[in-house]
């Protein structure tokens, strides 16, 4: 599959502020973005429309005793902004957290809010769904991730995940394994069937993970302006991908087209795409900047804070602090 | 008899008309035609064929689909919405009338207000909004007058190429609609007490949130509300009359449908005499009243904006002046001056401020130009005890400067290289080795041992151990020997201070007296001194945890064989912090290294034990691992293989632990063998099942008959 290069599509343009998240769901016909404005917008990336936005606040007012008016405000969106989403296996549900401290689930098609956890002492960076979407882990700035039943109603966590000793920025569930990436520069491995947890040692803040669809190798981002991808078996390095700029900022990568490239954003606005063998960078994409914010923008610089990869097909999206998501396609 | 009728009437002939004639046929309608409607002229009946009462549309309401409350507009209502009053009865209606009072619109906004954002939502909002409007507004409006607009005669402009006529522009200025405040007529002075009342009794009537720049019209706004406030006595009156009246009630909020009703009116009315009664508590009514005042300086103009004028009289003297704007005293411990340190590195101490405040005083006092009674204020500021330092005690008492010797005075160069190498610190004091010196001359000594110089080298246990360690007197090791268990006995009784601290020497007893080697009860120095510390270790070690706080604390049992001369036990556990946190530091330090060298891999990686909940295990569809299970049965080969790796928390003493002190005493106890023996049960045989039976006439001679 040729690597989608091409703008087809103008810039989707809803969000005000940076967005900090774009996620498709597991077919790849929707995306859910989540950015600073505490919105989270639904998408088809392939029409540019907006379907569906979950935010606002539902006012319910009825008259009671006749004569006067009882009305209730409930708000129904975060409080603060949205850092990360997360889509559940049968796209009937997704999750989503951010500075409000809170995880919320989510009905995607009624877009109300089903459950919603709290217990974290701090924002809550990250969140992942496990295969059967019956626990959310949370992870958190307050150094610890949350482990939470969605099958009982408790709102206890099943179990809180301490040894990170720093800001929690990343975590993932796959099979068995909850994967952590923190500030401390560390990658754990938390595996419940081996019941042990592997601690390896980058050296830098950790700001992304991904693994590879073989679930071998591990892609993680910190903040050295490296990616570098891991072999998880024996924590050796088997490349790293160098030549974006990611040092301070939260700037997420992940692998495309059936683990040929590696994508990344970049905080000079670009988004890199390296091959995954060699290491050498194959594409670089400018990000789209707002026309009436251009001069201002390319002084603050935009960062492309999240890329993600359409599961089947040559199209990936990308999102940027300049408030912008844009659509990549190969023809 | 017929008469002949002109022709030129239009009356048919053939008939004749009696009385007037109708003025209109619906009027007397026959009974099939006529309808029934109610007092407010909706056809409300339409007989028993036709559906009974109306419900609408066929029986339905609305319309084809059902129910369209926002389409639904009553035709007999002349096009108007229908109100909740318009489906009310009688009754209901005198009840609504019942309950209305006049509530302030500003307390109505005001409640508004938390819902920001969602306020265009509100049909509330509008309702409040529409009571803003002054009735000059509306009388405005009625002679055409926009909003936005200015007053005055319609000019031409052109507006597209189109001449039209439009009225004036707004001039900011021309259209200043201030609100008219309070309810007084015309030609009323402001400055009298009444209208000060007046204006109060609007400002009560605000609910606190409502802001002081309110432009609703304040006077019309008596409420019901309870006051809480202090100062606002204006409604005490009132609620003197409903004593019995619960003020917590939750009762639904009684909103006010129009504007200056009688009843208002009379209220006020009736309460005025009884605020001006009260004058006096009104003083304390908040500045935000006050400012509202209307006051004039002394040359007849208003204040300038931003101030108000004082309440208080002028001020008259510079006392009074300097009583109420003086400085704050300067309190008595303060001197001045500024503490300049040589070395920026230098931590400033309490006793350092002491010392120097003494020379500061102690120069002052040189001059001699301070007062007498100065003078003794600084002796006994100085001979305050809290002010001196122990230098200045031992000095006051005519001591010899003590050196306090230092931890480092006692420490070999090769101890000192070790804590320089962990801290990292190259400026520490050097080294003097002193106890070896001490030792030395100990030993030179050890011809007649002291007894004093002897004490001191018995390694020292907290009492709180040593009780700890007897308390377990089952516990008591060297069941083997009872003359070594007698001796730790002792041991451990003299730390606690239950007896003499010579009785630990007696070993040393027939050395001293110069009785031969070979007799009982002696021991040789060196062999006296290894027994002590391995008490000591074996007291530490069998102590039973008090509670949640030994856990907190590591033990600071190895750092026995380093025997400081000071054996405090703080003193050990603070040297010994560097190199016991050491070796759990290198790893991750070599880790550090190894990453930063990109050597990923087993250097990087550390794998440890880690427990899921059981209910997490269950929803990730994984058996929880054989860490859980051993928690809970002690059988199966698989928990064993566990208990190798991972020492088990149940067992007081490790067996690791056991060798060690078995290796301390020389002892050659086969600790593997009592293991053995004591795990050596078979599960298939009970002794007590399988002894022979008692004769048969035993038990007939116990039971039978």
């Amino acid at each position: 599959m040729p690597f989608p290069i091409y703008a087809r599509s103008l810039p989707l343009k809803s969000h005000v502020g940076p967005v900090h998240v774009v996620k498709y769901n597991t077919t790849g016909q929707y995306i859910l973005s989540g950015g600073q404005d505490k919105q989270i917008l639904l998408w088809n990336p392939n029409s540019s429309k907006l379907i569906k936005a979950y935010h606002g606040v539902s006012l319910f007012s009825s008259f009671c005793n006749r004569n006067y008016l009882l009305t209730s405000a409930i708000a129904i969106q975060h409080g603060y902004e949205v850092l990360d989403i997360s889509v559940s296996h049968d796209n009937a549900k997704f999750t989503s957290c951010g500075g409000d401290r809170t995880v919320f689930l989510w009905d995607v098609t009624s877009g109300s809010i089903t459950r919603r956890f709290s217990g974290h002492s701090a924002r809550v960076n990250s969140v992942a769904f496990n295969a059967d979407a019956s626990v959310v882990a949370s992870a958190s700035y307050d150094t610890t991730v949350r482990l939470w039943d969605l099958k009982a109603s408790s709102a206890k966590p099943v179990q809180v995940l301490e040894e990170a000793k720093d800001s929690v920025s990343c975590v993932l569930i796959r099979g068995t394994q909850i994967i952590t990436g923190s500030v401390d520069g560390f990658v754990r491995v938390y595996d419940l069937r081996k019941g042990q947890l592997q601690e390896d040692l980058i050296g830098h803040p950790v700001t992304s993970l991904q693994d590879s669809t073989d679930s071998a190798t591990l892609l993680v981002s910190t903040l050295d302006n490296t990616i570098r991808l891991f072999d998880k078996s024996n924590g050796s390095l088997l490349q790293s991908f160098t030549g974006h700029k990611n040092s301070e900022y939260r700037a997420r990568s992940c692998f495309g087209d059936n683990d040929v490239y590696v994508v990344s954003g970049s905080e000079d606005g670009r988004v890199f795409a390296w091959d995954l063998v060699s290491g050498r960078v194959v594409h670089e994409l400018l990000a789209p900047v707002p026309k009436e914010a251009g001069g201002e923008r390319k002084k603050m610089g935009n960062v492309v804070s999240c890329v993600t990869f359409h599961p089947k097909k040559a199209q990936m999206v990308s999102c940027s602090t300049a408030g912008l998501i844009q659509v990549w396609d190969s023809d | 008899m017929s008469r002949k009728r002109p022709l030129s009437t239009e009356q048919p002939a053939d008939s004749i008309f009696l009385g007037t004639a109708l003025s209109s046929s619906s009027e007397y309608a026959p009974v099939w035609k006529q309808d029934a409607r109610d007092e407010q002229g909706r056809k409300r009946f339409h007989g028993a064929f036709t559906g009974g009462f109306s419900a609408g549309y066929f029986n339905t309401v609305g319309s084809k689909e059902g129910w369209q409350p926002s389409q639904y507009i009553s035709k007999n209502g002349k096009g108007k919405k229908l109100t909740p009053e318009d489906f009310m009865d009688e009754e209901d209606l005198a009840d609504i009338r019942q309950n209305e009072t006049l509530v302030a619109a500003s307390s109505l906004k005001s409640r508004a207000d938390p819902a920001t954002g969602a306020q265009d939502l509100f049909g509330i909002i509008a309702l409040a909004k529409s009571n803003d409007e002054s009735s000059g507004i509306a009388l405005l409006r009625k002679l055409g007058w926009k909003p936005g607009y200015g007053i005055g005669p319609l000019t031409e402009t052109v507006i597209e190429g189109r001449k039209v006529m439009m009225p004036p522009k707004l001039a900011a200025a021309s259209l200043h609609l201030q609100t008219k405040q309070g309810k007084q007529g015309l030609g009323f002075a402001e400055d009298s007490p009444v209208s000060l009342l007046s204006s109060l009794e609007a400002e009560s009537g605000e609910s606190p949130a409502a802001g002081s720049k309110s432009s609703l019209p304040a006077a019309s706004t008596i409420t019901k509300k309870k006051s809480t406030g202090i100062g606002t006595g204006v409604l005490a009156d009132y609620e003197d009359n409903e004593e019995d009246e619960d003020p917590y009630e939750i009762k639904p909020i009684k909103y006010d449908k129009s504007i200056g009703s009688k009843k208002s009116a009379k209220k006020v009315q009736a309460k005025k005499p009884s605020t001006a009664a009260r004058n006096s508590s009104l003083v304390y009514t908040s500045s935000k009243i006050l400012s509202k005042m209307p006051r004039h300086c002394s040359d007849g103009r208003p204040p300038l904006s931003g101030f108000v004028l004082s309440s208080a009289p002028p001020l008259s003297s510079w006392n009074s002046l300097m009583a109420k704007y003086g400085p704050p005293d300067i309190p008595s411990s303060f001197v001045s001056g500024i503490l300049i340190m040589k070395d920026p590195n230098t931590i400033v101490t309490p006793k350092m401020i002491a010392e120097y405040r003494s020379q500061h005083v102690e120069r002052q006092k040189l001059p001699s130009s301070l007062p007498p009674d100065a003078a003794r204020d600084a002796e006994q500021r100085k001979s305050d005890r809290s002010q001196l330092s122990a230098a200045d005690r031992s000095r006051l008492l005519g001591e010899s400067a003590n050196k306090g010797k230092s931890v480092f005075d006692f420490m070999t160069p090769e101890q000192r290289e070790k804590l320089v190498k962990l801290t990292g610190n190259t400026n520490l004091p050097p080294a003097k080795s002193e106890r070896d010196r001490l030792m030395a001359e100990s030993a030179q000594k050890s011809s007649v041992p002291d007894d004093n110089a002897l004490i001191h080298l018995i390694p020292l246990i907290g009492r709180d151990t040593a009780l700890a360690a007897l308390s377990r007197a089952a516990f008591l090791p060297y069941g083997d020997n009872p003359d070594k268990r007698q001796r730790y006995k002792t041991y451990l009784e003299a730390n606690a201070e239950m007896v003499d601290v010579e009785r630990i020497l007696s070993p040393l007893a027939g050395r001293r007296r110069g009785v031969s080697d070979g007799e009982a009860g002696t021991m040789d120095r060196e062999d006296w001194q290894k027994e002590l510390r391995e008490f000591k270790k074996s007291a530490e070690l069998f102590k039973p945890l008090s509670g949640m706080l030994a856990n907190r604390f590591t033990s600071s049992s190895s750092s026995s064989s380093n025997q400081m001369p000071v054996n405090s036990d703080d003193d050990v556990v603070i040297l010994q912090g560097g190199s016991a946190s050491a070796p759990s530091s290198a790893p991750v330090d070599e880790r550090k290294q190894a990453a930063e060298m990109g050597m990923y891999g087993s250097l990087t990686r550390r794998v440890e034990f880690w427990s899921p909940s059981r209910l997490l295990c269950k929803r990730f569809g994984v058996p929880p691992p054989l860490s859980l299970l051993e928690n809970v049965d002690d059988g199966g080969t698989t928990s064993i293989a566990m208990k190798a790796t991972a020492p088990r928390a149940t067992e007081l003493v490790s067996d690791t632990v056991l060798k060690n002190i078995a290796a301390d005493a020389d002892l050659k106890v086969d600790l593997d063998a009592i293991t053995t023996t004591a795990t050596n049960i078979e599960p298939e045989r009970n002794e007590a099942l399988e002894r022979p039976k008692a004769p048969s006439d035993l038990f007939a001679a116990i039971f039978g008959d």
